[in-house]
């Protein structure tokens, strides 16, 4: 049984260390509807970020209608300053509601307080998909205008992380909203439970329940 | 987060704060106290439920707005509407309001983590009634009786829903406990204990979920053969069938008014006709002279809700494993069913024709029931409200039936069983993964 269960355990890693991720951080608004529009030459900045994961692309949704999407030129600025940490563009021909994404270099650094900004560097129109927020009106802003909503962001690496790197990540990220003293601690000993005290547990109860 | 949870946290949270069973709330209003929605907006947990591509929030700066909003319990004024779920009758919820109460000096998800802990306790009563119901039909042989009830207690969808705040977690060990003791009156002397043991668990069931009717025949039907083989004429036996009828009548009125307006029972042919094409349908490829629901045509519904969605699709369904694991499981599963006949046809393992009666009356009340609400939604050009879920508190009887499969094996008997136990923990292991990495990857 605790072949087994090793051997379930090895296998799982093995997947674990072939799964690559390139999520960074996702920061909360959903693909509802077109939230923003802007004008040619017009900039929409999703404001008040934080940097939870180091990143290097953000992807989005553009509303385009039945035409392809204008080219945007995309910025990572610091909160309050304005300082551009990070600039990429993200090519025209954008499909309505298809994600695209921007290349930035250079990466940007946890932990850093960001506004996300893309300029319309088209001829035509855009709309940004995204979803109203708790905090109405968002963070969004056309210039210094409110925008509807808040622009679904997704931060990206562009060097994939296997999730069984990740774990260390994941206990951290899952401990949050929990009530003290649950912290990542808690799930490094569930793992260690379900991993190995779990099959350990049933292999005495089996050698008992043999004797028996 | 399991299936409706924030539904059942609010009703808690009424019947905790306010004493009372929540409104259901207009349809055009917010669903929740504020702090519930605060909590939910600020964690992105809504959000989650409805795109599989989102993820909920794991910056520090998310927790510190949580702190910053400062939302505590049920402010005056303010209503935990619960949508439709205010139909459930409160026991379940009565229960949960013991851990919520006990974690009142905390914030809400410090009250959410007692409830869901003891939601998982529930599943321990679950897996002690498998254990219990194996051990009575194997005797003495500890290890049909460990490879049984592991089976129960590793299922990984049944883990998942018992580790939040859902009344199934309730539903299944009441389910368990019923089947215990019914089976252990129609084999052993009955005593007055374990009669008002068996209307005690049906009547829990019925008050956890409207499914816990599907007990009642069942349970009517142990009941008749206690009166008939062990009490015939006797005062006793009169006093327990009166009280039995009187204890599953109170029940059953308890939970009536939930029930009948989602499915209400009409014999009349053409409703009969309906639910038989329905059900072919359901299980079979249509036939073309046959009425198409188009909630059936969407994808094969028996393999979807018996097999993917029964053995483990977490989160809100959205969770699976890859496809061809389902296909191993269902295999696995199928195996071991036949196995099991084939330990009946050769005398292996006898259970007998009343504890086979039991379990076969309770599993057809309880497809037959599904089937029944789910007609009701479909027939009414609506989508489907069956889940894999609804069958789980069948487990019991399935951890028998692996029971009865490994009792074929006379020499490797526990290399059978350890093979079960070890490929259940795997799958457990595989399951908390597959969930963390959805969420938190």
């Amino acid at each position: 049984m605790l072949v087994i269960a090793l051997a379930g355990a090895a296998a799982l890693a093995i997947v674990a260390a072939t799964d690559e991720r390139t999520l960074a951080f996702n920061p909360g608004a959903r693909v509802v509807a077109p939230m923003v529009a802007v004008a040619p030459g017009e900039e929409v900045c999703q404001r008040g970020l934080e940097a939870a994961a180091r990143f290097d692309v953000v992807a989005l949704r553009l509303g385009t209608g039945t035409t392809p999407g204008p080219p945007l030129a995309a910025s990572v600025r610091a909160t309050g300053s304005g300082r551009v940490l990070a600039r990429g563009t993200v090519a025209a021909g954008a499909r309505d509601n298809r994600e695209v994404s921007a290349r930035l270099a250079p990466p940007v650094a946890e932990g850093s307080a960001i506004d996300v900004c893309f300029r319309d560097a088209g001829a035509r129109d855009v709309a940004f998909y995204g979803s109203p927020t708790y905090e109405s009106p968002g963070h969004s802003f056309v210039g210094s205008r409110p925008g509807g909503g808040d622009i679904r962001i997704v931060f990206r690496r562009s060097r994939p992380r296997s999730a069984l790197s990740l774990v260390p990540d994941m206990f951290e990220r899952a401990s949050l909203f929990r009530p003290a003293p649950v912290g990542a601690w808690t799930f490094w000993a569930l793992l260690a439970a379900v991993a190995a005290g779990i099959p350990l547990l049933l292999a005495g109860a089996l050698r008992r329940a043999t004797r028996t | 987060m399991v299936p409706d949870e924030a539904e059942h946290f609010a009703y808690v949270q009424s019947l905790a704060e306010n004493g009372k069973r929540p409104p259901r709330g207009p349809p055009d209003a917010p669903l929740f106290s504020t702090e519930e929605r605060t909590a939910g907006a600020l964690a992105r947990t809504g959000g989650v439920l409805a795109d599989t591509a989102y993820k909920p929030a794991w910056e520090p700066s998310a927790e510190r707005a949580w702190r910053a909003a400062g939302a505590r319990g049920l402010a005056p004024g303010d209503i935990a509407a619960s949508g439709s779920q205010t139909e459930h009758t409160p026991l379940y919820y009565a229960s949960e309001a013991v851990p919520y109460a006990a974690a009142s000096g905390g914030d809400l998800f410090g009250r959410l983590f007692l409830m869901r802990l003891w939601s998982g306790l529930l599943m321990l009563v679950t897996t002690a009634g498998a254990w219990l119901l194996i051990g009575e039909l194997t005797g003495k042989d500890r290890v049909l009786q460990l490879a049984g009830a592991a089976c129960v207690g590793l299922q990984p969808m049944a883990t998942f829903i018992s580790a939040g705040v859902n009344p199934d977690a309730l539903l299944y060990a009441a389910y368990a406990i019923a089947l215990w003791i019914g089976v252990r009156l129609v084999r052993r002397p009955p005593s007055a204990g374990a009669v008002a043991g068996l209307i005690g668990a049906t009547v829990v069931a019925i008050l956890a979920k409207p499914a816990g009717l599907a007990l009642v025949p069942a349970t009517a039907f142990v009941l008749a053969l206690v009166a008939r083989d062990r009490l015939r004429g006797s005062r006793r036996a009169a006093l327990a069938g009166a009280a039995a009828g009187a204890g599953l009548l109170v029940a059953g009125v308890a939970v009536n008014r939930g029930v009948s307006g989602r499915a209400p029972v009409d014999l009349q042919p053409a409703t009969l006709r309906g639910f038989g094409t329905y059900l072919w349908d359901f299980y079979l490829p249509r036939l073309p002279f046959q009425h198409r629901y188009p909630a059936l045509s969407i994808d094969n519904p028996g393999w979807t809700v018996w097999v993917k969605h029964a053995w483990g699709s977490f989160g809100l369904l959205e969770v699976q494993f890859p496809g061809g694991v389902y296909v191993v499981l269902a295999a696995v599963a199928l195996g071991f069913l036949v196995a099991a006949g084939t330990a009946l046809a050769k005398g292996r393992f006898r259970p007998g024709r009343a504890t086979l009666a039991v379990f076969g009356l309770t599993a057809a009340c309880l497809v037959a029931g599904i089937h029944w609400v789910d007609f009701q939604a479909v027939n009414g050009g609506g989508g489907r409200v069956i889940q894999g879920r609804y069958l789980l508190p069948l487990m019991p009887i399935v951890g028998v039936a692996v029971a009865a499969a490994l009792s074929n094996l006379t020499r490797r008997r526990e290399a059978g069983a350890a093979v079960v136990l070890g490929g259940m923990a795997v799958l457990q292991l595989f399951s908390l993964a597959v969930v963390a990495g959805r969420y938190f990857a």
